[in-house]
């Protein structure tokens, strides 16, 4: 049995036997236990050992990319053979800058619980079962569907790469969540969601239960918004989803490199509010995105990407940032939720949303006549074209005079994505921790956006 | 390998499993991006794992692994069976499975070697062709991006009931996406062909991007649709998403069994106009949804779901087959070998009906004909929405002016009772379908003419 990195560096090895200039191997390893709930009960518990490594060759600036799930020498040669006919395929690049040194990088601490490493499936089983009870028992009987589950990670991972470099990281990982659906009479409610993410063995499966079957009962009785522009205060799971559609990929050095973002002519410049201000950080401690190294092998660190309104910074990997003439920022990701079968892209860590003069969250309310608060929001689509993203409100409230009214029903927003940090007035106080499926996780408060577009 | 796998199953009712099956997926995985005829990005991978499911003391348990030897088939087999044993089992609901006169079938199919008909630089150079004579159309198209992905399947499925099937499954989906520009003004559609590897899907896709960028360019000059309610034409990709996302999912029997969908209790029902049939089918091999056995071993075939507007049967696995005391209908569907096979449909289309395109338009003194369904949203009570690229207005009969981007809602059932005219033309598309897992399917059928639709402009929204 070898390791990862034995394994790794053997890709390495070969494909410089064969005569490329370059060589990077991106080996992963993850197990994943998980308990699902479905039609109201416990249906299926699943166990899951995923292997997997991309191997990346250059030769005269053509660069070629293969997988395989195998991690066995014989597959690793077929895969590094494949790899390297594509390259030949592949017309050069003349702005290929080379592979990142890879260098030791400092441990980021509560990103890796031995308990979680060690958890047994009986006792994922039993949270799942411990939510589906919780969730039965505080909904006085008027939910009619309850499904999601409790899951459990361990993933690790290794970049070794022709500069003779190697490193790994590893972590745990632990997700509940719970969708709901209630009735009264013929009267459905809106799907109840509610998801909690963790690095350690600390999510309360209890209070993702009752946030849940909450959301759902609270939405029985939804009515749909007529067209209008409102005002609406966003919740930070809401909100969260908006950047990663609207903002995050705007200040990817992929996208500005094709000079598809809107930011492209900003750097410097004001794009908000003043005192709002953005930062990546992959060194969080427990952060949901946090990393010793990215999908490079580069050390993640902390940057500014707007600062006080002023737009600061893009992300990068080490090709964007070449491109661009800056250093890496540590954010090369691995886009798809099997990582070893992508090419390094870039993508956020730990986004951080924060603010000056920020109103304490009950008091976001307070000034708003008539508009929306939303909880939950599912993109229908994004029109490239337009810039526009769509989607529908799936927990929501009417406010009315500063009180929460009616709840939201069939619904749709859209909003223009180059304007929306000029739509941000207000922040809250409190922030919570997002995390997105596939690596990435926001922390944000609550905001206000002004005219928002109701379809 | 065919050994290990029925000495795991085996293992698994020796030590007590009800039923137990192992389904082993191998995917060879091609990527090919250009844009503006500029090749972006390639990319190949080789996929290849085990997927091992047991019903065990009244529930199932699941474990997939990428490590198909012995051992590592063993530990997962091992996996299945511990997290079944954990399971608390006081649930009421005591599982059955029904079954089939074919369950103990064995393909002969020794098909080993790819089905794959072109190689990489092939398909490359299609892409090149198809990328010129899309350019050629018309000088105002300025951008285009093609796609296209192949899948290369090899599939080996055994469960504990005899059965042994192996079969090989190739796919290839080509999208593409136009944009045409004029005096600051521009248009853009997406559309995608897919289907087997055979002669015809680069003839397919040649068509399609030469019809998709004459819609970019007749975009350059849409106007802003009316909203409100019209007398609305379908095009066949609008009535697919209608039959799949509107209606379709509202008969998957496990959103029937927990009481979401609005169409439980419902068969034997009046749900739609007399004219309307819908189908869910396994057997169109030109289509996504072709599937020759399910992954629970059941051989695809076709299901009726609605016969002239009544509602005759929902989509089920085996085990809500047993509930609803039916034949399974093949829905058992997974993403792949790391996913348990969920209710799923495969090619679901309403059929074709008698009335010309010439005879349904006659009968609109003004309306809205709406083509190229983007996205369509529904809720399990019937809510939805289809998203479509461009609209036409129509006028006493004649199509006359094109408009920008549209949106459709309505409830489904009443939808579906408002039909009153369906064409004698079909079409089907393929795509994929997203329910927890994504899996390809096909839609489509004929164009049909609703009396009463909502339609909103999309096109400026904001």
């Amino acid at each position: 049995m070898h390791s990862l990195t034995d394994l790794t560096e053997f890709a390495v090895n070969v494909a410089l036997q064969r005569g490329v200039n370059e060589a990077e191997a991106y080996g992963y390893m993850g197990h994943f236990t998980e308990g699902i709930l479905k039609e109201n009960r416990s249906v299926v518990c699943n166990s899951h050992i995923k292997t997997g490594m991309g191997v990346m060759t250059v030769k005269a600036n053509s660069v070629g990319f293969c997988y395989t799930t195998q991690l066995e020498k014989n597959a690793i040669k077929h895969c590094v053979e494949k790899t390297i006919k594509i390259s030949r395929t592949k017309p050069p690049d003349p702005a290929w800058c080379g592979l990142p040194e890879i260098r030791s990088a400092s441990h980021v601490s509560r990103t890796f619980d031995p308990k979680l490493f060690k958890i047994e499936c009986d006792e994922v089983i039993s949270l799942s079962e411990t939510m589906l009870e919780s969730a039965t028992t505080s909904a006085q009987k008027k939910l009619i569907s309850i499904s999601g589950g409790v899951i459990v990670a361990f993933e690790k991972f290794c970049v070794s790469n022709s500069t003779g470099g190697n490193a790994t990281d590893k972590s745990t990982m632990m997700a509940a969540w719970l969708t709901t659906l209630a009735k009264d009479g013929i009267d459905l409610s809106n799907p109840g969601f509610k998801i909690a993410t963790s690095r350690m063995l600390d999510v309360d499966v209890q209070s993702v239960a009752k946030e849940s079957s909450t959301s759902a009962i609270s939405s029985l009785g939804a009515k749909k918004v007529s067209s209008a522009t409102l005002p609406v205060v966003v919740a930070p799971y809401a909100f969260s989803r908006l950047l990663k559609d609207a903002f995050i990929p705007f200040v990817c050095g992929d996208l500005a490199l094709g000079r598809a973002s809107p930011y492209i002519e900003e750097l410097g410049k004001s794009v908000c509010i003043d005192g709002l201000s953005i930062t990546d950080n992959g060194t969080i401690v427990g952060g949901l995105a946090s990393s010793s190294i990215d999908a490079e092998g580069v050390a993640t660190t902390k940057t500014d990407i707007i600062r006080d309104g002023i737009l600061a910074s893009f992300l990068h990997n080490t090709y964007t940032g070449n491109r661009m003439g800056v250093l890496s920022t540590g954010n090369a990701i691995r886009r798809t939720s099997n990582p070893y079968e992508d090419m390094s892209s870039v993508g956020p860590t730990n986004l951080i949303i924060d603010g000056r003069n920020n109103l304490k969250n009950d008091r976001l309310l307070e000034e708003i006549k008539r508009g929306l608060l939303i909880k939950n929001i599912v993109k229908i689509e994004t029109g490239r074209v337009e810039r526009v993203f769509y989607g529908t409100v799936v927990d929501g409230f009417l406010v009315e005079n500063g009180a929460i009214k009616d709840p939201i029903g069939n619904t749709v927003i859209a909003i223009h994505m180059p304007s929306l940090l000029h739509q941000i007035v207000c922040l809250g106080s409190d922030c919570e921790q997002v995390g997105f499926p596939f690596r990435g996780a926001v922390v944000t408060p609550p905001v206000v956006l002004s005219n928002v577009k109701i379809v | 390998m065919k050994d290990d796998y029925r000495s795991i199953i085996n293992y698994c009712q020796d030590q007590g499993v009800h039923y137990s099956e192992v389904r082993f997926q191998k995917t060879n995985h091609t990527l090919l991006q250009i844009r503006n005829g500029v090749l972006t990005n390639i990319k190949e991978g080789i996929d290849a794992g085990v997927g091992i499911r047991i019903l065990f003391n009244n529930a199932w348990s699941f474990s997939s692994t990428n490590a198909f030897t012995k051992r590592g088939l063993l530990k997962a087999a091992k996996d299945a069976i511990r997290i079944a044993k954990a399971r608390n089992t006081n649930d009421q609901r005591k599982i059955t499975l029904a079954y089939e006169d074919l369950d103990c079938e064995t393909t002969s199919s020794e098909v080993k070697k790819s089905v794959y008909a072109l190689t990489l630089e092939q398909n490359l150079r299609e892409m090149q062709r198809l990328d010129s004579m899309i350019m050629s159309c018309d000088k105002r198209v300025s951008d285009r991006a093609i796609t296209c992905e192949c899948h290369d399947e090899y599939r080996i499925f055994q469960n504990s009931l005899g059965a042994d099937i192996r079969v090989p499954l190739a796919r290839v989906l080509i999208r593409m996406s136009i944009r045409a520009r004029e005096m600051g003004r521009s248009g853009t559609v997406t559309d995608a062909v897919g289907g087997p590897p055979d002669d015809r899907i680069w003839e397919r896709a040649v068509e399609t991007g030469q019809r998709i960028a004459k819609s970019a360019v007749i975009l350059l000059g849409a106007k802003s649709s009316p909203s409100g309610f019209f007398p609305v034409i379908l095009d066949n990709s609008c009535t697919g998403t209608l039959v799949h996302e509107a209606f379709g999912h509202m008969t998957e029997a496990d959103f029937i069994i927990s009481g979401t969908s609005s169409l439980r209790g419902m068969l034997g029902n009046q749900i739609a106009a007399l004219c309307v049939s819908i189908v869910d089918d396994a057997t169109l091999k030109e289509t996504f949804g072709y599937l020759p056995f399910d992954d629970e071993g059941i051989r695809g075939k076709k299901t009726t779901l609605v016969s002239k507007g009544v509602l005759t049967s929902y989509l089920h696995n085996r085990e809500t087959a047993a509930i609803f005391r039916v034949n399974p209908t093949g829905n058992a569907r997974a993403q792949d070998y790391r996913h348990e096979p969920l209710i799923r449909m495969r090619t679901t289309y309403m059929e074709r009906g008698s009335t010309s395109l010439e005879e349904m338009f006659r009968d609109v003194d003004y309306g809205i004909y709406v083509t190229r369904a983007s996205v369509g949203k529904a809720n399990l009570t019937g809510a939805f929405r289809i998203y479509a690229q461009e609209a036409f207005l129509i006028k006493k009969g004649n199509i006359t002016e094109p408009l920008g981007s549209v949106v459709l809602s309505g409830e489904t059932v009443e939808t579906l009772r408002n039909i009153d005219a369906v064409s004698k033309d079909f079409e089907v598309f393929s795509g994929p379908c997203v329910k927890t897992q994504t899996i390809p399917v096909g839609d489509g059928g004929p164009q049909v003419k609703i009396k009463r639709m909502r339609v909103e402009n999309l096109s400026c929204t904001l």
